[in-house]
Order: C-alpha cells, then structure tokens, then sequence
C-alpha cells in the first residue's frame, strides 16, 4: 500500500506546511498586524512555493511549449484560489474565482478535453460567475459587512484545510492507479471508460428479461450502434480521435443511462425553480 | 520553429488588420449615419474624408488620461484591458479563406487562412470566449463608483447572459445539419451541398441575428450605453484610450459577429461557380477571400443601417423578448430540424 517515496512525502509536507502558513497569512485578520502589507506578501511568496512544491511532485506533458503552459496554467489555479478566499472585498474574489476556472480550463485544454474547457468556461466563467459578481454588486450597494471583510477563524480555518489537502494528496500518490505519470497520455475516451458505465450497474441488477430497463438496454446499449459520422472506428488507438464526436459517442452509448438520468435531474430542477419563482395568483402573499 | 513563426506572422497580420479595419469602420459608420441624417458627413480631413480615422485615433492618444479619484483603481484600468483582449481572441479560430489540404503552397505546404485550423471545437470557443466580454463592461460599471455607470453594467450584465442563451441555441440546427462544430466543416458542408444556411435553418438564421445585434450591444439593444437614460453607461467616468478601447472592442465584436454570420448561414467563402476543392492556387483562394470578405462588409453595412432604422428597446421589453420570444423559437427550431433529420436519414 505504501509504494510512496521519501521524497514525494517531503514535498507533500512541504506543500501544506508553506500553503497553510501562506493563506494564514494573507487571511483578512479582525487584528491588523504591525506591517500588513509584508505580512500578506510573504503569505502569497508562501502560497507560490507550495504550488511550486505541488508540481513538482507531478510530471508535467512532454513538449516544451505545453510543459511551459502547464505550469503557468497549474501555478496561476492554485496561487488564484489562494487570493480568491483571502481576498477582503467579494468582488475580487469572484474575479480570483474567473481565474481559477480560466486556468482550470486551460489545463483541460491541454489534457486534450476541449469540450470540456469551452463548456467551463461557458457556464462557470460566463454565467455563473457573472450571476455571483450581479448579486454581491446588488446587496453591497452600502458599504461591505463586516462578515465579507474579515476572516472569522484563520489559524482553525487553514489548519483544517490543509490537513484535508495533505490526506488528499497522500491518497492521491499511494493509489498506483491514480499515478500522475500513468494518467499522462490519457484521451479524454479513456477516462470514460474507466468510470464504471451506467449499463454495468443496470446489469448487476439482473432485471427480467421483458422488464423494460432490460429493453432499453438490449436494444440501444450496443457498442454497435450507430456511431457519428465523424467518429473513425479504424484509427489506430494512439491516434486521438475528433474530440467531440467521440465524447458524444461515448454518452451515447456506454453513459446513455447516466446521462438521461442527468437530463430528468435537471429537468426537474428546472421545474422546481419556475414553480419556485412564480407568484401565485389568488394565493396567499409570500 | 518555421510553424512558430508562420503562426507569429499571422496572428500580427490578423491584429494589425482587424485594428486598422476599425479605425475604418467608425469612418463608415459616420458617413452611414450622415447619409440616414441627410447630412455630408465627415469631409474635412484628406479627399472624402479618408484620413479622419487617423486624426481621430491620434486625438484618442493625446486627451488627457483623467482617472477620478473616486473610482475602484484595480478594476477601473483592467476593464478596458479584458475589452480588448476578449474582442481579439476570438479571432484565433475564425477562418479568413478557404482551409485545407487543397490550399495555394508555400514553402513546404498549402496555407491556412485561419490561425488555428483543424480546431474542433471552433465555434464552442467563439461562444466562451464571448461570455467573457461580458467582464469588461460589468467591471467598467461597478469600478465607477458612478450609479449611472453601475446601472449601464448591471443591464449588460443580465442582457448578455440573457441573449447568449438563444445565440446558442440557434446555432445548433447548423452543427445538427453538418455533424461538427468546426467552423471549416460548415462551410464546407454549405459548398457542398450548393445551398446556403440561411435556406435551411430560416429561423436559426434569424434568431441567431437578432441575437448578435444583443450581443454586441448595438442598437436596438445598446441599453447598457442608451445615453439619454444613463449620460454614457457604464463609459461614463472613462477618457482618452481607456475609452477608445471599449470604443474599438465593440467594433471588434461586429467584425467577429459579422464573419460568424456569414460563415454559418451566407455560405462563407462559397462562390457559386468555384465548389470544385481541386481547383487550387492563388488566383482561387483570392477569389474566395473576397468573396467572404465582400459578404462581411456587407453584413457590417446592414448591422450599421439598422442603428438608423430602429429605436432602442425598452428594457423589460428586452428581457421579454430573449426569454419570452427568442428561446422558445430556438428549442422549437432545434426539436424541429432534429425530428426531420431523424426521418430524412432514417
């Protein structure tokens, strides 16, 4: 169980011992320190040597432009989400909060899941965010709140926090599966299949034979059905195929229950929220 | 290397020109509105007026920078800076001429009129990086500290989180007809198949307009501006080059908007008489840019006439019509073209 190495578990203590200290640092504090400014500057020079610290115990891709991406994209996500909880006004944080999915997004771009990246950038950094930065603009409009200023319990907040990441990253670095380096050269339809598909759980199940879910699973969760157009059978596995065609192929087939199963969630929320926001006409005031 | 340096080339060709091109389209846009006003229009500088564009960006250049002291300072200097950058990446995958394998050589291979061709996702990246713009103007608002300027921002804000809804939408009839989001493909299935988008997908078409004149917050849907209401929204407190930044964002994304039009339903670069792919060389790929480039300035010409035709919305009635109107038409123009799609290939 225990393949980790001397070396990766300094490092990992030295990510959350610099991480921890460095966001305690740069906390909004109730009791301003001698010279704030230095404090927060050594909590951020703390928070980049952690994140340095993190990357190292990765590998990074191959060619030396994506190496030189990688590590702008992976040290701007972490040191981003530093700022974005340390910030004192909410406004900056959901800016540090664009960053982080920006970055983010920039990582999966270069794991080679495009779809990915445009749909996160989309819906986080377009929508979202946006819908965040309305609100805190709406009810801020006289002055901030003590509660959004100032961090309320640092020092038990960051010693939390960072106890969490250093089990994270120890589970992360024992699991042989989950190894940086095995994950390299991983196409975005490799990591689907290895999540257990949806089928596999309907067939543990062992319905009957004329049971519809049985039906529905006989007739259309054949590998064989009929891929895109722009799907290619015939390249050879190294070669990547169009991106979104085969991710389409692969929630069409091997996913297609999970995704249903999604689409009636959300279809439900949305008729939650729209029963939600309607006033009631006749009815009682709310 | 020589990639690399293709690529640097490009990109520079593709700035310096879309720059220059806005410097211009203001000289158009004036001589538009004169033309509407039965006016003359700028005549003054050069013959016809073709050297105002240069006075008026040196003019831009040497007004005094005011930054009032009230302001959010951070954020009131980024903001025109995400204007800007969110306006010219959007071009990195908009192709300019015909891409393939079948283009005029150059040294060792054919050229891509595009700066990152074989992009798959091609259009999803247009879509994000549009949601981005909306930073710009909501950050120019709220950095202010002015209530005019916050309310021009909220309303964009909520305008363009509103349209981009419908915007996406419309397009899928498209990428449903042709199978792939590359914008490449879609023009090739329209040269293909002789016919043009806008006969296909009428409603996608029209839907997918009427969204880019929201997005691009001309007018009828320039409520985040709408200077009689709100002095100049959320530009207000902005002066000099800060202020002809978000002046040349906004026509960066009528450039964009204009080619993303012409690309998805007027057929791109087809010519009616050149949809054989064998016919290579610089004489055909010319004759393709031209025609993609004469479609899109008269797209722009149509985006500045209708400034002059009608009048600003108001704004609830602008909510009503992008999620009361506009996305029902969309999801129905999607089922639609699906049902029949379905049918059609069995």
């Amino acid at each position: 169980m225990f393949e980790i190495q001397p070396l990766q578990l300094t490092q990992c203590l030295l990510t959350c011992l610099f991480g921890g200290l460095g966001t305690y640092m740069m906390m909004p504090h109730r009791r301003y320190f001698a010279n704030p400014g230095l404090v927060f500057a050594i909590g951020l020079g703390l928070v980049v040597l952690a994140a340095s610290h993190l990357l190292m115990l990765g590998g990074s891709p191959v060619p030396i432009v994506s190496k030189v991406f990688f590590n702008i994209f992976a040290i701007f996500s972490v040191v981003a989400s530093a700022l974005m909880i340390t910030a004192r006004d909410p406004v900056h944080s959901a800016l540090w909060f664009a960053v982080v999915v920006l970055s983010t997004s920039g990582l999966f771009l270069l794991a080679g899941a495009g779809f990915l990246a445009a749909g996160t950038v989309i819906v986080y950094a377009g929508a979202i965010i946006v819908t965040f930065l309305f609100v805190i603009m709406l009810a801020q409009s006289e002055g901030k709140a003590v509660y959004d200023r100032l961090a309320r319990q640092p020092a038990q907040a960051s010693l939390t926090g960072f106890i969490l990441i250093w089990c994270l990253l120890i589970v992360i670095l024992t699991n042989p599966g989950n190894n940086f380096e095995s994950n390299q050269s991983s196409e975005p339809v490799e990591v689907s299949t290895r999540l257990t598909p949806a089928k596999d759980l309907v067939r543990m199940r062992k319905f009957p034979v004329n049971h519809p879910v049985s039906r529905v699973m006989n007739q259309n969760l054949t590998t064989e059905l009929a891929l895109p157009e722009t799907f290619d059978a015939t390249l050879p596995p190294g070669v990547p195929q169009p991106h979104v065609a085969g991710l389409g192929a692969a929630m069409y087939t091997t996913h297609l229950i999970s995704s249903e199963l999604v689409g009636a969630i959300l279809f439900v929320a949305l008729a939650g929220a729209v029963v939600i926001a309607t006033p009631r006409v006749g009815g009682k005031p709310a | 290397m020589l990639e690399i340096l293709g690529l640097l080339i490009k990109i520079s060709l593709v700035v310096g020109i879309t720059q220059g091109a806005v410097a211009y389209l203001i000289l158009v846009e004036r001589k538009i509105a004169a033309f509407a006003q039965d006016r003359i229009g700028p005549n003054r500088v050069g013959p016809l007026g073709l050297l105002q564009p240069i006075v008026d960006g040196v003019k831009m250049f040497l007004k005094e920078d005011v930054t009032p002291g009230y302001v959010n300072k951070p954020i009131f200097i980024l903001a025109p800076f995400l204007t800007i950058v969110t306006a010219m990446i959007g071009f990195a995958v908009v192709p300019f001429g015909p891409v393939g394998p079948n283009g005029p050589v150059l040294m060792d291979g054919p050229i891509q009129f595009q700066i990152a061709p074989g992009i798959d996702i091609g259009i999803l990246y247009i879509f994000a990086v549009g949601s981005l713009a909306v930073y710009g103007i909501i950050l120019a608002g709220y950095a202010s500290n002015n209530k005019y300027s916050f309310l021009g921002g909220l309303r964009s804000s909520a305008q363009l989180i509103s349209y981009e809804i419908p915007m996406g939408m419309s397009i899928l009839g498209m990428v449903l007809l042709v199978g792939s989001l590359d914008l490449n493909a879609i023009v090739e299935w329209q040269d293909k198949h002789h016919v043009w988008g806008i006969v296909v997908q009428p409603l996608g078409f029209f839907i997918f307009l009427i969204c880019a004149f929201a997005e691009t917050n001309r007018l009828p849907f320039d409520l985040p501006e709408s200077e009689q209401e709100l002095v100049g929204g959320f530009h207000t407190e902005y002066s000099s080059m800060k202020f002809g930044m978000f002046f040349l964002g906004e026509y960066l994304h009528v450039i964009t908007v204009s080619y993303l039009v012409v690309i998805l339903f007027l057929g791109g670069w087809d010519v009616p008489f050149l949809t054989d792919s064998s016919q290579t060389g610089w004489l055909f790929a010319l004759i393709k840019i031209s025609a993609l480039l004469g479609k899109v300035l008269l797209m722009i010409v149509f985006v500045m006439w209708i400034r002059w035709t009608l009048p600003r919305f108001r704004y609830d009635r602008l909510m009503e019509l992008a999620w009361k109107r506009m996305i029902p038409l969309a999801i129905a123009n999607m089922v639609v073209t699906a049902t029949v799609l379905q049918l059609v290939r069995g």
